[in-house]
């Protein structure tokens, strides 16, 4: 072989090698994992953090456009969607039992009601639509709807019920306030979660606890609320949907033309933030089934209108640490859910849900404690992914899906009116989320969140929970709700 | 050999190593595509398939009105597909596939393998431990305490060790990472907990709505989902999955629930809970959850149903960029496909004697989805309700029911049941009546338009008939159904609600007083 010959054989060797060398790299492609079948797909696809993402165009409705006050004083908004064939109408009414007075409580519930049967009676069985009533402390949310067809035959239905509610004297002498919860918890969401109902009536008196079942009337109390709540200038409707702004307009000048507010007596309402005066921290309930079910936290004030962000993004970040401690780590239960109270503007109940097998009680309790107390900690300040990850939720997801096309932002307009005078906050709620820094995450932690102050209550097998110890993370219900225990 | 031939061939060698070094590093070619657009005007959509060489399939509907596209993947997949001893597995499977993937969800990729490796063998000696000791291991009882597992001393030492190996497993995870990744880009999901999916007996679906910029998400993590799924913290997520199932069991009614099911059918597995049995929860094993994943989380068993602010334009390139990358598996064992139930032989009467709200159950099977006559079993639901009578129909593409519940006193319950059976003789003998018959058209007009204009809901929509049966059987469900006369009503009520066909049930508060 000439020396030439020799130096291409080797050029040829090299680059074969250098090529069979890719060629093995790459077999990773043909990788299957210990029990599959398939091999793995190995891509060049970028990690999600790498994607090339565009600009978001969302912009929600313009609501000056969309607002309209009838000579009666009522305030609309009205979002018209023409190809929508159906019409949601959702009164807001400033209606629920931190705005009662002392001797009023269980007229907001009583209302309630009334309005769901008047509506629906108005309606008939005839009609091909939908009515809700939902009610938090302070507001009552009335929804109707509808076919595009059938709007004004709901709109006029629900205008008459706030307009003339049918409060018989029969009707309200035969009321009595309900429980206040589900009579069977199936789960951790709505405000009808026993364990949860049962510690606020453990740490707080009424209003901030509901009041006790069972409870009369008189029917002059109704009079009073029915007075402040239900006058056109406190009540905002959001319409939105198949139909035009001026046939909705023309509308409710028809249903309202003639309706005054009456005489408002001087509307103070009960101090909110009363707690009970027991040390009383701990309350078990015995009812049989697999889960018994977790309620532990403490009342809080109304949230500081500057606080309201931190707060926002506090709430979501303690979340997902949560579930990742007791759920992902652990599998001690599916879900512990921080929950804040349902408005910012008056006091409420910061608590945890959750609900386990005996074992899983006293860990949930640990874990979920220590989670709390850890954000007040220099160890436990969010991370920069934590608060984007947070942010984005609550600015992309929540809020937008709040102003999610004409339904959904007329009533969303509607309701925040009534909770703030104005939209102001909501429309710049993506900024104020945006600004908020670790540190004033950790300082509403700080502000707001106390582990050690927080009350117990436990329904379900209480005696297999005192008595049960989880295998690989024992510990021992009665130390821990003494204090004591990991 | 000359040396300008030895010089040649060596060249030509180079260039035959180099490309095949190069093609094999290269991605395969993606998939082709079909696009077909449908105009469905009796439905006020239009509707386009795009339909992927590998099988996977994308149905879109385009809806400007809000700069967000909602995301709704079915798998032809559920309860149906599980092992007897293995009920709850596939739901087990939804919460597997959620803990991150080869590329998502993990800090050190090899330490990742490593671990796999160990906790799969370990699973492996466990499965031999326990199936050698079978014959001891067996309970034969009927009663159980839900918290003690049979085990031999070695089994026990070895499900600790693999604990203590998920356990390192965890310091090498990013938690909820794909969860994150979608919440951080606006993602609403219906759930609150990082698994945004539900399973049914036909159905396993993942669902996500996101701006309409960051739909390239979806893709990228779904696709990779689809194949190279990495089930991490498998023995957490049993007793998740475990907990979900306590609750079930726990809130009144649910073991007469799965009683009544039990009763319904003989021999079709659409009867069985989907969430499984309590004893199931103790025998479910990696590797034949793995199996299940290999054989139907696949491209050519998905259909991706997209509403949105999107264009077939705008997706194409993403679905050949991903789900296109994954090569079609061989077609999914047919266990979905189940036929009919025996014929029924007669009325089945289920007294429940635990004490509950007192109610009586009427139900009959019918056709599932796909069949002509499914349909109007709607409009006969939306009939026969009446007073306090709840009356459903259920959707399955599986055989289905159509159910009457009432609850009343104890003492009532006879006279409860008797008005149930008059009403459906009724519909039987007397032709209803023609204007009834529209009211009843109207309000099921109001629920589908309450569909139609949402868009996770006409998503989720497009999803559920296409593992029912396949999408375009949407457009002639709701056709049929808008179209039945009154004696087809009573045609098909002659047919179907019959004593043999019958189930009647009862729950009472007081049930030894009877």
């Amino acid at each position: 072989m000439t020396g030439a010959m020799k130096a291409w054989a080797v050029l040829f060797v090299a680059l074969a090698g250098a090529a069979t060398g890719c060629s093995r790299a790459s077999a990773r492609d043909g990788e299957i994992l210990p029990g599959r079948t398939r091999p793995l797909l190995e891509h060049d696809w970028k990690h999600p953090r790498d994607l090339p993402i565009g600009a978001n165009h969302f912009q929600p409705p313009d609501p000056k456009a969309s607002s309209m006050t009838t000579a009666a004083g009522l305030r609309a908004y009205v979002i018209p969607a023409s190809d929508d064939r159906v019409v949601q109408i959702v009164a807001a009414v400033p209606l629920g039992r931190s705005l009662e007075q002392a001797n009023e409580a269980g007229v907001s519930e009583l209302l309630s009601r009334v309005f769901f049967q008047q509506i629906s009676d108005r309606l008939g069985d005839v009609f091909a639509g939908r009515v809700q009533v939902e009610q938090d402390v302070d507001l009552t949310r009335v929804t109707v709807t509808t076919l595009a067809d059938d709007w004004r035959q709901g709109l006029s239905a629900l205008v008459g019920a706030l307009r003339q509610p049918r409060l018989d004297a029969a009707a309200i002498d035969s009321f009595r306030t309900g429980p206040g919860y589900a009579r069977q918890t199936r789960g951790l969401g709505g405000a009808g979660f026993r364990p949860a109902v049962e510690l606020a009536r453990l740490m707080a008196e009424y209003p901030l606890a509901p009041p006790e079942p069972g409870l009369t009337l008189r029917r002059e109390a109704v009079g009073g609320v029915v007075s402040r709540s239900l006058r056109p200038d406190a009540i905002v409707i959001g319409i939105g949907g198949g139909l035009t702004r001026a046939d909705a307009l023309e509308e409710l000048e028809s249903l309202t033309s003639g309706w005054r507010a009456g005489a408002v007596a001087n509307a103070a309402t009960v101090a909110d933030g009363a707690l009970k005066r027991s040390t009383e921290r701990v309350r078990t309930v015995d009812e049989p089934g697999f889960t018994t079910w977790i309620a532990i936290g403490h009342p809080i004030p109304a949230i500081a209108p500057a606080d309201e962000a931190a707060v926002a993004v506090m709430t979501d970040i303690l979340n997902i640490r949560l579930n990742i401690a007791v759920r992902e780590i652990r599998g001690l239960a599916n879900q512990a859910v921080l929950q804040m109270p349902a408005t910012t503007r008056h006091g409420g109940l910061l608590h945890i849900r959750s609900g386990a097998r005996p074992e899983s009680i006293a860990p949930v309790i640990v874990y979920s404690r220590q989670e709390l107390s850890r954000i007040r900690e220099a160890s436990g300040l969010p991370t920069s992914d934590e608060l984007e990850q947070v942010k984005g939720g609550l600015v992309l997801g929540k809020w937008q899906g709040s102003l999610d096309g004409a339904r959904a932002a007329s009533a969303t307009y509607a309701v925040e009116t009534v909770h703030q005078g104005s939209l102001d906050r909501l429309l710049k709620w993506p900024d104020a989320v945006r600004a908020v820094t670790a540190q004033q995450v950790k300082a509403a932690a700080a502000k707001y969140v106390h582990p050690d102050q927080f009350g117990t209550v436990l329904i379900g097998q209480i005696d297999k929970a005192r008595a049960a110890r989880h295998p690989r993370w024992p510990a021992a219900l009665d130390e821990v709700l003494a204090g004591r225990g990991r | 050999m000359s040396r300008s031939r030895v010089v040649i061939a060596c060249l030509a060698g180079v260039a035959v190593a180099l490309a095949g070094g190069w093609l094999a590093a290269q991605p395969a070619t993606p998939s082709g595509s079909s696009v077909r657009t449908e105009h469905w005007t009796s439905l006020g959509l239009d509707v386009s398939e795009l339909l992927l060489d590998n099988g996977f399939r994308i149905v879109l509907v385009e809806d400007h009105h809000v700069p967000r596209v909602a995301a709704s993947l079915w798998y032809r997949f559920g309860g149906l597909q599980e092992r007897n001893g293995e009920h709850g597995s596939a739901h087990f499977l939804e919460h597997a596939i959620h803990q991150g993937t080869t590329t998502v969800g993990v800090k050190d990729r090899d330490l990742d393998r490593k671990l796999l490796r160990e906790i799969y063998d370990t699973e492996q000696d466990l499965l031999a431990e326990r199936h050698a000791n079978r014959n001891l291991l067996r309970e034969r009882r009927v009663f159980f305490d839900e918290g003690e597992w049979p085990a031999t001393d070695t089994e026990k030492n070895l499900r600790k060790k693999l604990y203590a190996l998920e356990d390192e497993q965890s310091k090498n995870r990013i938690f909820w990472e794909e969860y994150n990744w979608y919440r951080r880009h606006g993602g609403i999901m219906r759930h609150t907990d990082p698994v945004p999916a539900n399973t049914g007996n036909e159905l396993l679906r993942i669902e996500v709505d996101l701006p309409k910029e960051r739909i390239e998400l979806f893709f990228r993590l779904e696709a990779d989902r689809m194949i190279n799924a990495v089930m991490r913290g498998w023995e957490a997520q049993r007793f998740t999955v475990y907990e979900q199932f306590l609750v079930l069991q726990r809130y009144e009614g649910g073991r007469y629930a799965e009683a009544l099911n039990g009763v319904t059918g003989v021999a079709h597995p659409i009867f069985i809970h989907p969430g499984g049995h309590q004893r199931d929860h103790a025998f479910w094993n990696r590797a034949s959850m793995l199996k299940m994943y290999d054989d139907y989380i696949v491209p050519n068993n998905a259909t991706l149903a997209l509403v949105g602010d999107a264009t077939i334009d705008d997706i194409r390139p993403l679905a050949l960029k991903y789900f296109g990358r994954l090569p079609r598996s061989p077609a999914p064992p047919a266990q979905m496909d189940v036929e009919a139930e025996p014929p029924p032989g007669g009325t089945v009467r289920l007294d429940w004697l635990e004490p509950l709200d007192p109610s009586v159950t009427v139900r009959y099977r019918i056709p599932g989805v796909g069949h002509p006559d499914r349909p109007a079993f709607d409009l006969i639901a939306r009939l026969l309700r009446g007073g306090d009578w709840q009356v459903t129909a259920s959707q399955n593409g599986s055989p289905s029911t159509l159910n009457m519940q009432v609850r009343g006193r104890d003492e009532d319950l006879p006279a409860l049941e008797r008005a149930a059976l008059d009403a459906v003789e009724r519909l039987k003998n007397v032709p209803v009546d023609a204007a009834r018959l529209a009211r009843v058209q109207r309000a099921l007009r109001f629920d589908w338009e309450l569909v139609r204009s949402e868009r996770g809901s006409l998503a989720s929509q497009m999803g559920a008939f296409a593992v029912a049966d396949e999408w375009r059987t949407m457009r002639t469900y709701h056709e049929t159904r808008n179209a039945v006369t009154p004696p087809e009503i009573q045609r098909i009520a002659q047919r179907y609600l019959v004593p043999a066909n019958l189930v009647i049930a009862t729950t009472r508060r007081n049930p030894r007083t009877r």
